[in-house]
């Protein structure tokens, strides 16, 4: 950081309490995530901004066990481990071809990938539905694998082509001059420089799929994921009634990991957006 | 550079391909369905509405596996939840249906997966006995229960026999309230809503608002004008009204009627503040505390509000009053059960688990595991609800249901509109003309 | 022709070597060679995943269909009945403020935030904190909305605490859909803050030493400093933001309506209408329709893909 001493005008006497207001109000939010998952439902409705009388922590026993939180969590971990590595896998290289090969098509295969961004899941699912049932992709976390992946590729793909043009271009005139190959060139140079970068996208992705509901929906039948556990337990609450306290106790199970990859991956993810962004 | 162009041959290649896949799914789909013997070694698959540790998931794992002891049928369920429907939907596509039976509400099968064509049609289902009841399943089901299990076109016309034989119904347009309050309704309800708006008058004048009503949730809104009109005009004037292209059907006295009662209620204070400007389930939850006195909602209520109500309430119900001069609307009934598919190789052990679930045993079950009301007549419903049960045994039930082709009218004009009106930023003439001409535009764009 | 010099790019585009001799050296050569198996494994991936199953919606968007079971051709049909429809033009209108007007909020609070935490004590705290709304499920933001906008809810007793008696009723449907847009731009602005932070992180302090010297403010240092060393972030988020913002969708659902129904139609958006057509829990499924309109938000996207290779070009081969 710099060490300057910059000039300060009034203006931040009033400013910076701002900003620190917003920042408390996230603080507060996940607080109170947290406090309404250890009350009763009944309190949580009658004083939804009081402490918990008493921490009821059975609430998370109820929300791992009968709402089935804990029978999806393994299968999240799969999808997302899995598809996460697989679209960097699929479109590093293609990224790194589209923005570093300089071939005349470049420009039309970027557009094609980046026209995915707005593809809208409601339209596909049938089809694709179809298409997996003919292969045996149905009711698999492998299916499910496979289309996190694909929708993965196009967001991939438009930061990964930002991020390897600011690569500087030295590093493979000097692999060519020593001999090295184009492959040889990407794996084992390019791509390491890249790594906050992928981490990036890995984490994005991850946020992104944890919390999936639509395709596991649809492409699940006898197997669960987390997310969709939580879906169908708040899907049901209009006939067991409106237990809000257990499922805010499987929300913070919902949360409680995303928040511990952004605190431990944090500084490399910001690193990579930096990167990533403005390349 | 020309050799360029694979990408978009590939994609339209790949695309001809889904194009096939679904296209050939879409036409095989019917053909698979030859009826096994329904003798043992047979593997029935069903698909429930319920998912693990629900009341009703607990009842019919419970008859589930009685009937394979007794059978020798094996049962495999698959608790999906209410997003059943939507699962299914896209497999009715695939040579290889994933399930024989589906068990959720009937307007849900008739509504997605009837007009899909994946619905077996169940009239000889019906023809069976019910084991140690002496009744056929259309017997113990009823007429009233028979014919909203069974699809109708948008002219409210039959398509075939029934495709749902149900084990049990809920209800709307019932009014709760507390039995410790008012000890007096259980046995004398308000005949007509004169006296019903005499008891809210005498409420509001202990400075109360005594309707709980939560007016983010479009459907409860519409139950005052439908249950209005159903009473004044006969339930199939609403439908009557809204298929009318010209929309002069609702310039006719009794809309304007009915209208002028959802009036009265939302200008005279009735219901509880802020009632259309909270969030689901923020009102009933108030009625729940005793801070309103009457909520007009489902038959699911009492489990709904459950663990957020005042220890002890004592939930107690009556059915929608009939308008002062008519006759009682008729009750909005959705009954649940057991649809097959047609695809499925089971077909006959199906159909014997649906008649299974309708022995005496279970249909009593349904009442005190379930917390519902069983579809068999005879049988008591929970006290919460023997009120709208004894309406139901009647006959009381509304046969009229408003066809699957209206949905989209619903939710484009008349939800709206409705809405309006019940949080009084529309008089009752004011309703009456919008409804009028924008029916008349909505027709229009259709075309 | 892509223009060689581009105002606010940086200084890689000049070291990039230029001209027709190094475009076909043995190394130019090989890459090439290697183009189609670097690029063409996440392209199958890609077609079979996301691009066949378009290209059945558009022939889906010709017919009408219940999700399964025979197709009925319906030619444009489906699109004319659309654009008669009065709610497509307010689905048509409310995207356009979810897309410009929560995407202008957003950046400017991204933006503020930048400045006012560019120099703050704790502001890798800070920045770590505004992220974490994006990681929270609409669900639980959905419920919490109530607990606070309610009649009796926290904002209205904070309000008749310090004497505010006359507010808005929050909740009533004609403020709605305002208040799920301020919902949206508190929950979106994190992400955009954090990435804005990390570009300001990159700017050598030289730059601001240098300003510091010509007297400039606090403002002055963001105007001819901060923002135009920010420009190509701007650029490649505002396109994100642009596409996402165009699907939102599950936000409007939980917000609005109780699990299972629709929400009121003046706040349904795009994508909104699209998932009514085909999952309208009293009607039956009309995916032609539904296709159709995801048709018309691939089309605005395509539109928006000028833009997106507006901020690609530069480097891509294109001429």
């Amino acid at each position: 950081m710099t060490k300057i001493k910059r000039h300060r005008g009034w203006g931040h006497l009033v400013t910076v309490p701002v900003a620190w207001a917003i920042v408390a109000a996230n603080v507060l939010m996940i607080v109170w995530i947290v406090l309404s998952s250890l009350k009763s439902t009944r309190e949580m409705a009658l004083h939804p901004w009081s402490w918990p009388k008493h921490f009821i922590w059975s609430n998370y026993r109820t929300a791992w066990v009968s709402a089935q939180f804990g029978a999806g969590v393994g299968n999240s971990l799969l999808l997302i481990v899995g598809s996460g590595l697989a679209c960097i896998l699929l479109a590093a290289p293609a990224a790194y071809a589209l923005s570093r090969f300089r071939v005349r098509s470049s420009g039309v295969h970027t557009a094609l990938f980046v026209l995915g961004l707005g593809i809208p899941a409601q339209t596909m699912f049938i089809p694709l539905y179809v298409a997996f049932d003919r292969v045996g992709l149905v009711d698999s976390v492998w299916g499910l694998m496979l289309i996190y992946t694909g929708a993965g590729i196009p967001y991939a793909l438009f930061l990964l082509t930002a991020f390897f043009r600011s690569l500087p271009v030295e590093l493979e005139e000097a692999a060519a001059l020593d001999g090295a190959g184009p492959g040889y060139t990407f794996w084992r140079i390019m791509l390491p420089l890249a790594r906050s970068g992928l981490i990036t996208i890995f984490v994005l992705q991850a946020i992104g799929h944890w919390g999936e509901t639509f395709f596991a929906l649809v492409m699940l039948h006898t197997k669960t994921t987390l997310s969709l556990s939580l879906y169908n337990f708040t899907q049901t609450m209009q006939y067991t009634g409106s237990r809000y306290s257990v499922l805010f106790a499987g929300l913070v199970i919902l949360i409680a990991p995303l928040l511990v990859l952004y605190i431990v991956l944090g500084r490399r993810i910001i690193e990579g957006i930096s990167a990533g962004y403005s390349k | 550079m020309r050799r360029r162009q694979p990408p978009l041959l590939a994609g339209v290649a790949l695309a001809g391909v889904a194009l096939c896949a679904s296209a050939c799914g879409g036409s095989s789909s019917g053909g698979a369905g030859a009826a096994g013997s329904g003798a043992g070694g047979d593997h029935l698959t069903i698909w429930s509405q319920w998912l693990k540790g629900q009341p009703g998931q607990q009842f019919l794992q419970a008859a589930v596996d009685d009937f394979q002891k007794q059978t020798g049928i094996k049962v495999t369920v698959q608790w999906k939840g209410n997003a059943v429907v939507k699962s299914l939907l896209p497999a009715l596509n695939s040579p290889d249906v994933p399930t024989d039976v589906v068990e959720t509400s009937a307007s849900q099968i008739q509504n997605v997966l009837y007009p899909a064509g994946g619905m077996l049609d169940l009239t000889s289902a019906y023809q069976q006995q019910v084991p140690g009841t002496g009744q056929t399943v259309a017997q113990v089901v009823g007429p009233a229960a028979t014919s909203l299990a069974t699809p109708t076109d948008a002219a409210g016309q039959t398509t075939g026999g029934p495709v749902v034989v149900p084990y049990w119904a809920s209800a709307t347009g019932v009014v709760f309230y507390n039995g410790q309050n008012f000890p007096a309704l259980e046995s004398a309800a308000p005949k007509d809503w004169d006296a019903f708006f005499s008891i809210l008058d005498a409420q509001k004048a202990k400075n109360r608002r005594p309707l709980a009503q939560d007016g983010s949730v479009t459907s409860y809104n519409a139950v005052f004008y439908n249950d209005f009109l159903a009473s004044i005009l006969g339930p199939d004037a609403l439908n009557k009204a809204e298929t009318d292209k010209t929309g002069q059907t609702w310039k006719q006295p009794g809309y304007l009627q009915a209208a002028q009662l959802v009036e009265r209620l939302a200008k005279g204070g009735y219901f509880t503040d802020g009632y259309d400007a909270s969030k689901f389930p923020a009102m009933e939850n108030k009625w729940a505390n005793n801070d309103a006195d009457f909520n007009v909602n489902g038959s699911w209520l009492p489990s709904e509000v459950g663990p957020v109500a005042a220890p002890g309430f004592d939930y107690r119900s009556f059915a929608f009053p009939a308008v002062a001069g008519h006759s009682a609307p008729p009750l909005n009934v959705t009954v649940s059960g057991i649809g097959v598919l047609k695809s499925s190789k089971h077909q006959a052990a199906a159909e014997k688990f649906a008649a299974f679930l309708l022995q005496r045993g279970y249909q009593e079950q349904v009442a005190t595991e379930m917390q519902n009301i069983p579809i068999a007549k005879d049988v008591p419903a929970p006290p919460a609800v023997q009120a709208v049960k004894q309406a139901i045994d009647a006959g009381q039930v509304n046969t009229v249901r408003s066809p699957a082709s209206l949905a989209d009218y619903n939710a484009k004009i008349y939800f709206g509109l409705d809405d309006k009106l019940i949080f009084g930023k529309l008089s009752a003439a004011q309703f009456i003309d919008s409804m009028s001409s924008d029916s008349a535009d909505y027709w229009k764009s259709k075309g | 022709m892509a223009s060689a010099i581009v105002v606010g790019s940086t200084t890689e585009d000049g070291r990039r070597p230029v001209g027709p001799g190094r475009r076909h050296s043995p190394f130019h050569r090989a890459r090439r060679r290697m183009f189609v198996p670097f690029v063409y494994p996440a392209l199958a991936v890609y077609m079979l995943i996301m691009v066949a199953p378009t290209l059945f919606t558009l022939w889906l968007s010709l017919n009408r269909w219940a999700g399964a079971g025979p197709m009925q051709w319906a030619g444009l049909h489906n699109y004319t009945a659309m654009f008669r429809d009065p709610v497509f033009r307010t689905s048509f209108v409310n995207t356009f403020w979810i897309v410009v007007g929560v995407g202008a909020a957003v950046f400017a609070i991204a933006f503020g935030m930048t400045i006012l935490l560019q120099d703050m004590a704790g502001r890798r705290f800070a920045r770590a904190v505004v992220f974490f709304p994006s990681l929270v499920p609409g669900i639980a933001i959905s419920i919490m909305w109530g607990y606070l906008f309610n009649p009796d809810g926290l904002v209205n007793t904070l309000l008749a605490d310090v004497g505010v008696h006359s507010h808005p009723e929050w909740l009533a449907q004609d403020n709605m859909f305002k208040v799920i847009l301020i919902g949206m731009t508190w929950l979106s602005s994190g992400v955009y803050t954090v990435i804005f932070m990390a570009a300001v992180d990159r700017i050598p302090p030289e730059l601001y030493q240098a300003a510091e010297i010509e007297g400039a403010s606090a403002f002055q240092r963001f105007r001819y400093v901060t923002f135009p060393l920010m420009k190509d972030v701007v650029s490649v988020c505002s396109v994100l933001w642009c596409v996402g913002a165009l699907k939102t969708f599950e936000f409007l659902l939980v917000f609005s309506a109780e699990s299972g129904a629709l929400p009121p139609t003046n706040i349904w958006n795009f994508a909104m209408y699209s998932y009514a057509e085909a999952f309208n829990p009293d009607g039956t499924a009309d995916y032609g329709i539904a296709a159709a309109c995801g048709v018309i938000v691939l089309l605005l996207t395509g539109l928006l893909m000028v833009l997106a290779r507006r901020v690609l070009r530069r480097d891509a081969d294109t001429y």
